[in-house]
């Protein structure tokens, strides 16, 4: 151990003010080097001070009860803080992964009506069967999810797969979506068809790559 | 078992004797610790941690003052201390009182040393 060391581990322990801790460190410091320079060693300084928490121990005996309650004061205040900044960390991280909603086009990354288009673009690839072009545009996850049989499957649970011929499309409904800091344009958008209406939920990732899908 | 008491008593006259090592010249801490141990014959061997307090508290008092030395080449600066005119006033005044609560004590204690 060293004796810088040494000493603020005995500093570190004294029940005192700031600046009464400041003082002792300083002038242990300066008397150990006084012991030292006089011929002591190190451990003769440590032997005969007394281990850390000894020397602590002793000061904490000795020196007056305001510094103590100095010192709990400003544990208290200290203790305070802390419990406020982890408090405003765990809120900001909370914050950061709820997901915020804007306008679409407010960030300057997605065009309404390129967004529109594309999401009608898919709708009409699952409406002709072109899965080989619903994965093309799709991102990583939902390439590997997109196939004829989960398409056919989720189609299967609307109206047993028959939705008939393919009439309009409705109003689009566009938002933007900013997740666990990754943006996202999300269109909620209804088609008519022959048998049925379904209303497609299409997210499409800031590359304007399909990232999820979901109708009902 | 006794340390307590022995540590309680000696307590009591830490101040007068700091001050009467004080009034000769100037002193540090270690050096303070090393003439306490030496002239007491042993009886007074004080930790930083007994030690520190007291000239604290004798400096809150303005009875003595301190003051840091320069650093000269490797040998870190010093803080010295050195008796107050009120502290050298004081001293035979606190003197006076502990010798009468040494006679006191002696009264009461004569009869089983």
């Amino acid at each position: 151990m060293t004796v810088k060391k040494y000493v603020n581990s005995i500093t570190r322990r004294v029940e005192c003010s700031r600046e009464k801790r400041e003082e002792i460190r300083q002038q242990l410091l300066s008397d150990i080097s006084a012991a030292m320079e006089n011929g002591e060693t190190l451990e003769c300084v440590m032997e005969r001070i007394g281990t850390v928490e000894e020397a602590a121990k002793e000061f904490n005996r000795n020196l007056p009860e305001n510094e103590r309650k100095i010192y709990k004061k400003n544990r208290r205040i200290r203790i305070v803080c802390e419990s406020v900044a982890v408090i405003v960390l765990l809120s900001f991280g909370v914050y950061r992964m709820m997901p915020k909603s804007t306008e679409i086009g407010e960030s300057g990354v997605f065009e309404k009506n390129v967004v529109e288009d594309m999401a009608k673009q898919v709708i009409e690839d699952l409406n002709t069967g072109d899965f080989d072009a619903l994965r093309e545009n799709a991102s990583g996850i939902m390439r590997e999810a997109i196939s004829a049989e989960s398409l056919e499957e989720a189609k299967q649970q609307i109206n047993e797969g028959d939705f008939g011929a393919f009439l309009s499309f409705g109003k689009p409904y566009m938002v933007e979506m900013e997740q666990k800091g990754e943006l996202f344009a999300i269109v909620q958008i209804s088609a008519s068809y022959e048998n049925t209406s379904i209303t497609y939920t299409i997210t499409f990732d800031k590359d304007m790559k399909l990232s999820g899908l979901y109708m009902k | 078992m006794y340390e307590k008491y022995e540590r309680q008593m000696k307590k009591g006259v830490l101040d007068m004797l700091v001050l009467k090592l004080l009034g000769d010249e100037p002193k540090y801490g270690y050096q303070l610790i090393n003439e306490m141990k030496e002239k007491s014959k042993g009886v007074f061997v004080l930790k930083e941690g007994t030690l520190y307090p007291v000239l604290y508290r004798l400096e809150d008092e303005l009875f003595i003052e301190s003051k840091w030395s320069e650093a000269k080449g490797k040998q870190m600066a010093r803080k010295y201390y050195r008796v107050t005119d009120a502290g050298r006033a004081a001293l035979p005044e606190i003197a006076g009182t502990w010798k009468e609560i040494l006679l006191g004590i002696a009264q009461i204690m004569e009869e089983d040393l």
